[in-house]
């Protein structure tokens, strides 16, 4: 006996999805934790301080953060590489939905 | 993305071992599928493996003390994500794997969620898992001792399982298996043998079902 390929097929694509939205939730989440835009460095007065600057509501913010050496700088910096590696998976994770939905249908 | 799943896998067993729990657990589902070729002498190929990766927790008292365990794997690249309605620990790698934790069922108790308490985690109870407990054998590969089920309890679970297998998509998918792996377990004599075994220990009610699915899905044990 074989088992009917197609319904192993199907079966294991089912499985992805799910799994893959799965991921999808559960990165969008730890993105919404982490911060967005990018990191700016000011001079004022011989002194050197960072400004988180973002868009919201379709206006630039520009947000202190600290000084140059400040421990929480780099927690921001770190904090916007790891939002910039899980958009990238997102967008990957996204990608694969749309196939697997095409695959499905 | 082949190359990268397995070497997904292989951080997260070197996590578990880093924590001390590799003994206390057994890999079941499609990955220990992945470790079968090295308990083969004939050329077995694994079926499809799919990023669920599924660790059978066998002795939720172990280990005594407390293992920061969440944050190795934190620090290993996973993700923790706690189930919002069954309390259920997974654990994400990247785009690549899901671990999850299940365990075994005892006694006549409805509970589905147990607690992991030297690890802080909950794992998700089947009663269906509990023949693989009784039939472990050991891989050693890349310096790590992995428990899998044998073989030969793998495909009696499977078949056992059948019937109430959800979602139902996931039946055709067990049966492939079973039918990849029964070929490389009649062709070897110790394998038979093992297969023998697991077979005599069933209860009246499992034989039952067992022959069921072997007869509806015209599957040939070699017995």
């Amino acid at each position: 006996m074989k088992a009917d390929n197609d319904s192993v097929v199907v079966g294991v694509l089912q499985d992805e999805l799910e799994r893959n939205r799965r991921m999808q939730a559960r990165y969008q989440q730890e993105i919404r934790q982490l911060p967005k835009g990018s990191l700016y460095l000011r001079k004022i007065n011989h002194q050197q301080y960072y400004y988180l600057n973002y868009r919201q509501d379709g206006k630039v913010i520009a947000k202190y953060v600290g000084k140059r050496d400040n421990e929480k700088v780099e927690e921001v910096k770190k904090g916007i590489s790891e939002r910039k590696h899980y958009e990238e998976l997102l967008k990957k994770l996204s990608s694969e939905e749309k196939w697997l939905l095409k695959a499905l249908a | 993305m082949k190359h990268e799943q397995q070497q997904a896998f292989w951080d997260t067993i070197k996590t578990l071992h880093e924590v001390g729990i590799l003994p206390y657990i057994m890999l079941i589902g499609s990955w220990a599928e992945y470790l079968y070729p090295y308990l083969f002498d004939s050329e077995f190929e694994p079926n499809i493996r799919t990023r669920d990766v599924d660790f059978f927790y066998r002795n939720l008292k172990l280990p005594d003390e407390p293992v920061r365990f969440v944050e190795a794997m934190k620090q290993n690249g996973f993700l923790y994500q706690v189930d919002t309605i069954s309390e259920v620990a997974r654990f994400y790698k990247e785009d690549l794997l899901e671990i999850e934790f299940l365990t075994k069922v005892i006694g006549s108790g409805s509970q589905s969620v147990y607690l992991i308490k030297g690890l802080g985690i909950k794992a998700e109870g089947l009663r269906i898992i509990n023949i693989l407990d009784d039939y472990a054998t050991e891989v050693t590969r890349n310096g790590y001792r992995i428990t899998v089920p044998l073989p030969a309890a793998y495909v009696v679970q499977k078949l056992l399982a059948n019937p109430t297998r959800v979602p139902a998509s996931k039946k055709a998918k067990d049966i492939a298996s079973v039918l990849n792996l029964v070929e490389h377990i009649k062709a070897s004599k110790k394998h038979r043998e093992d297969l023998n075994r697991v077979l005599s220990g069933l209860t009246q009610k499992q034989r039952i079902v067992l022959d069921k699915v072997v007869k509806e899905n015209n599957i040939d044990l070699g017995l």
